[in-house]
């Protein structure tokens, strides 16, 4: 087992090392001089020849990239041009709202889809799962956006059940972040439905099922305690690879609901330009990506040992 | 969850005490160092933290300066060069940890203040985005700075540390405290445009000691003299304000029995009437704190303002179909009781041209472009009627605006393709044909952002152009690709805007003076030496009818050589709750919020009335969706 971690993690640095030099070149080579965006509407040459030394820029491009890596080594990405704040304290600042928002938002959404996937599963073909699976068809086919441009019109504007946009740290969160929950579980439960169906009917078709069910085992515990544990490795694979989604955020919705996390600092980082906050992010989320797939990939050979002497 | 849902309550401030002023703002405020304060968020901050020695009057139009922390407008020597300011005495700073002698008490304000701000404006390290105010003005202040990037280079280079106070008490005699409360400012040559720099928020005072204190956090913590000091600042939420308790006593003008309150020129009675003195001679502020939140989507803000959760707002362009009828309120709007300013915003937009480039230079080729572009079409569809074609390059309410002079601009304001197809003609290009190629002509288009608007303005202008014959390609960049590429001059056409940063023609026009040539200011690298000897016979002009005249002809100029096709002014319609009183909403400064009053009693009542929740239908929905679960269970185990 320790091997093949170890493989995986190996695997994983060249990934990295792409993704940095990725992140490089396409914002400070590509992007166009970002020492015209730090200085604002008429910069001299003197000023921006002293940004040029100070960001590093002057130096040969394999210098730039070094000095980068060390920036992500020591998670010491600079002072944010929008916030004019380091970056870490944007990230510590940040991280709180968005996970307020996508932790419950992920913990209601995934049991709702996994009672829901069992239910109709079990129920197929009957009314339920017509409804569900016609519902979570209709729900993936509808862009994100409409979702919350909707939502927040008809359910705050409309119908005045929640804030419109705000938060408050601390208890008071909840109130804030019910409506943005509420969107992001209806978002996500029509994929993972029929995910998670897939999985289960799979499942229920299987002989332990017929077994259980002549042993006289009731069927809810047929349900949520054979079928469900078996069903187990591909859900907690599948929510594995959501976890650095959370951490990121979701910048849409953070940003139609006035969360002050980790995705709106991204969505203002890209609009404003603002290249060390754009860049600490996308290593993040990269890293992050790579390392719950080595999380995904450990748990799966950790619970099915099949895995582990294939890969 | 049901339970959670239905306890929701809308109010987006719970348990908000005093009398607080609700505002957004659609984007975040870069930095509150008076240095950098550059950002139009950070300045709609700044101007109720800080002050400095000159301000705008609240009501007057046109726009006037009224002193603040000096005494009075300065005495200013015969040559106009030496500017003489008497400091207020017994204004002191907010009340803050930085001022340790005294355990945390703001101390008196002097002028020695202003000359430690000045000088850190143009110290090299604070980064200054408004080091332009004193730069070849001040006398002797550019050897100053000079003198100060070269000890620095060698400090650096000895490997010492610095900061934004290094060096910065070396002398610098033209900006001088002649005692505790006057203060001198000597110009390098007449410089009239001086005193409104002043007004702005790089010019306030703030003291040595918050510098010495928070180092660069300066920026989230200001400490300065006016009326609302910082209560709470999340820079990426909102930033609460609250009353600065010992606030040295600037009143709302009260003509009616003051009459040093009657400005030359400023008709006050109208104001009167509009109800903007109805708090007349009240001492400032107004309310007891102001919440700005950072709202940056249009619908939340659009919803918040008619949830009645924001006191004023310019509603987003895709909401103004529901805000405005025409030029007037939307029924549902007026019926709220909510007030319509239609403001034209003091700046222009225009399509840059460069003049330096080998196909460009050519006039007659610059005249057919600027005869082929519909200003009425540019109105109505990309700005929905939030703009009024540009006649000049200086807007209305500007000195020097003439609407009657624009010889490549048909009357109608719509194309003028046959006069546009003439002028193809005599620049060499007859159909739009490049006779080098025998192929139609092609110019680049460089766009910025990728925003519905700036898509559709190059769409546009590539559709116009089609029409005279040439072919448009449009190049899609960042900003700083832009930018890059104007400093450069590799660019053909690009679309740009300005916006005034005081109200005085000098300021646009300083885009077309010759010596400002990429990688300056002057973009299209226009030059034209009897403009640039206008421009710099009225740079040391006081106002007053001679300049104007000279400001008008310069206008002229740029009207026959085209180097910008002159665009449109836009207009921001500013929508204000019925309970909000004595503000008068504007774009050039922002130093009217601190002069709003509110009617609490009024915004508690209505904003009930208006955010009733309704919650029947959800609980249907959810009430259904158990019932069918319910029902195919039990269903399935009566079957089985």
């Amino acid at each position: 087992m320790a091997a093949f971690v170890l493989k995986r993690i190996l695997q994983a640095i060249p990934v990295l090392l792409g993704v940095a030099f990725i992140t490089l070149v396409l914002f400070d080579v590509a992007g166009g001089d970002p020492c015209l965006t730090k200085l604002g509407k008429a910069p001299t040459e003197a000023q921006v020849q002293q940004c040029h030394e100070e960001l590093g820029l002057d130096l040969p491009l394999l210098a730039q990239y070094t000095r980068f890596l060390g920036q992500v080594v020591t998670l010491d990405f600079g002072v944010s041009w929008t916030y004019d704040t380091p970056v870490r304290e944007i990230f510590v600042r940040g991280i709180g709202p968005t996970l307020s928002l996508s932790v419950p938002a992920f913990l209601i959404g995934s049991f709702i889809a996994v009672v829901l996937a069992l239910l109709v599963s079990f129920y197929r073909g009957g009314l339920l799962d017509r409804v569900v699976t016609a519902g979570a068809i209709a729900g993936i086919s509808v862009s994100s956006l409409i979702y919350i441009l909707v939502g927040q019109w008809l359910l705050a504007d409309q119908w005045k059940l929640f804030p419109i946009w705000g938060y408050e740290y601390g208890p008071g969160a909840v109130t804030f972040v019910a409506l943005p929950v509420l969107i992001w579980v209806a978002l996500s439960v029509g994929t993972d439905v029929r995910y998670f169906r897939t999985v289960a009917l799979e499942e229920i078709g299987r002989d332990y099922v017929r077994t259980a069910r002549a042993k006289g085992i009731t069927e809810g515990r047929v349900l949520f305690k054979h079928v469900l544990k078996n069903c187990s490795v591909p859900i907690i694979t599948r929510m594995t690879i959501i976890v650095p989604f959370l951490i990121t955020g979701s910048f849409l919705m953070e940003i139609f609901f006035g969360i002050p996390g980790l995705g709106s600092t991204l969505y203002t980082a890209v609009t404003n330009s603002d290249l060390p906050v754009v860049k600490a992010l996308t290593m993040l989320g990269a890293t992050l990506y790579v390392i719950f797939n080595i999380v995904a990939d450990v748990l799966y050979a950790a619970l099915d040992p099949r895995i582990r002497v294939g890969g | 969850m049901l339970v959670g849902l239905v306890a929701c309550s809308p109010d987006p401030y719970p348990g908000e005490e005093g009398e607080i002023l609700h505002l957004s703002l659609r984007g975040l405020a870069r930095s509150l160092d008076p240095p950098v304060i550059g950002t139009e968020y950070s300045n709609r901050i700044a101007s109720n933290l800080y002050e400095g020695l000159l301000g705008y009057h609240p009501y007057a139009r046109p726009y006037q300066l009224m002193p603040v922390l000096a005494e009075e407008l300065p005495e200013v020597s015969e040559d106009g060069l030496t500017y003489t300011f008497r400091i207020r005495e017994g204004v002191t700073f907010h009340d803050d940890p930085c001022f340790t002698e005294t355990d945390g008490e703001g101390r008196e304000v002097t002028a020695q203040d202003f000359v430690f701000a000045f000088k850190r404006l143009g110290h090299p390290e604070s980064e200054s985005t408004g080091w332009w105010l004193f730069e070849g003005k001040v006398a002797g202040f550019d050897a100053w700075r000079e003198q100060l990037v070269a000890d620095i280079t060698a400090a650096k280079d000895r490997g010492e540390e610095v900061d934004t106070l290094w060096g910065l008490d070396t002398p610098l005699d033209s900006v001088r405290a002649l005692d505790d409360h006057t203060l001198q400012i000597e110009l390098a040559e007449p410089y009239p445009q001086f005193l409104w720099t002043l007004a702005m928020n790089y010019a306030v005072v703030y003291p040595r000691e918050a510098v010495e204190h928070y180092g660069p956090e300066l920026r989230n913590h200001p400490v300065g003299t006016g009326p609302f000091r910082v209560r709470e600042y999340n820079p990426v939420y909102r930033i609460l304000l609250e009353e600065n308790p010992d606030y040295w006593g600037r009143t709302v003008p009260d003509p009616r029995n003051r009459p040093e309150d009657r400005l030359e020129g400023w008709d006050w009675q109208a104001a009167e009437e509009a109800g903007l003195l109805a708090h007349a001679g009240e001492t400032l502020p107004l309310v007891d704190g102001i919440e700005m939140r950072f709202i940056l989507e249009d619908q939340p803000r659009w919803l918040y303002f008619k949830a009645g959760y924001l006191d004023w707002l310019n509603p987003p362009k895709d909401n103004q179909a529901e805000a405005l009828q025409g030029k007037e309120l939307s029924a549902e709007m007026a019926a709220r009781g909510v007030r319509l300013t239609l403001l034209p915003e003091t700046g222009t937009v225009y399509t840059a041209l460069n003049t330096a480039d080998p196909v460009l230079s050519n006039v007659e080729l610059r005249r057919a472009m600027a005869l082929a572009i519909d200003h009425n079409w540019t109105v109505d569809n990309l700005y929905s009627g939030s703009a009024a074609v540009a006649w000049s390059l200086i807007p209305p309410g500007i000195a020097g605006h003439e609407p009657d002079h624009h010889p490549y601009k048909d009357d109608s304001g719509g194309a003028n393709l046959e006069l546009a197809k003439a002028h193809m003609k005599l620049a060499g290009y007859e159909g739009g044909i490049d006779p080098k190629t025998g192929k139609p002509l092609r110019i680049r288009f460089e766009n910025s952002g990728t925003s519905t608007t700036s898509r559709h303005f190059a769409e546009r202008f590539r559709d116009e152009m089609r029409r005279i014959g040439i072919e448009v390609d449009v190049i899609v960049n960042t900003w700083p690709q832009m930018n890059e590429k104007m400093r450069n001059r590799d660019y053909q056409v690009a679309g740009l805007a300005w916006g005034f940063d005081y109200p005085d023609a000098q300021n646009i026009l300083q885009l077309l003076y010759g010596p400002n040539e990429a990688p300056g200011i002057n973009r299209t690298n226009y030059k034209n030496p009897e403009f640039d000897a206008l421009y710099e016979q009225a740079s040391v002009m006081p106002d007053g009818p001679e300049r104007t005249e000279l400001y008008a002809r310069m206008a002229r100029m740029v009207a026959e050589d085209v180097p910008w096709i002159v665009r449109v002014h836009r207009i921001r319609p500013n929508l204000q709750q019925p309970w909000v009183s004595g503000a008068l909403y504007t774009d050039v400064h922002d130093q009217f919020t601190m002069y709003a009053a509110l009617d609490t009693e009024l915004r508690e009542r209505l904003t009930a009335e208006w955010n009733e929740p309704v919650r029947w239908p959800l609980a249907v929905v959810l009430g259904g969706f158990l019932v069918m679960i319910l029902g195919t269970v039990t269903t399935r185990k009566l079957g089985a």
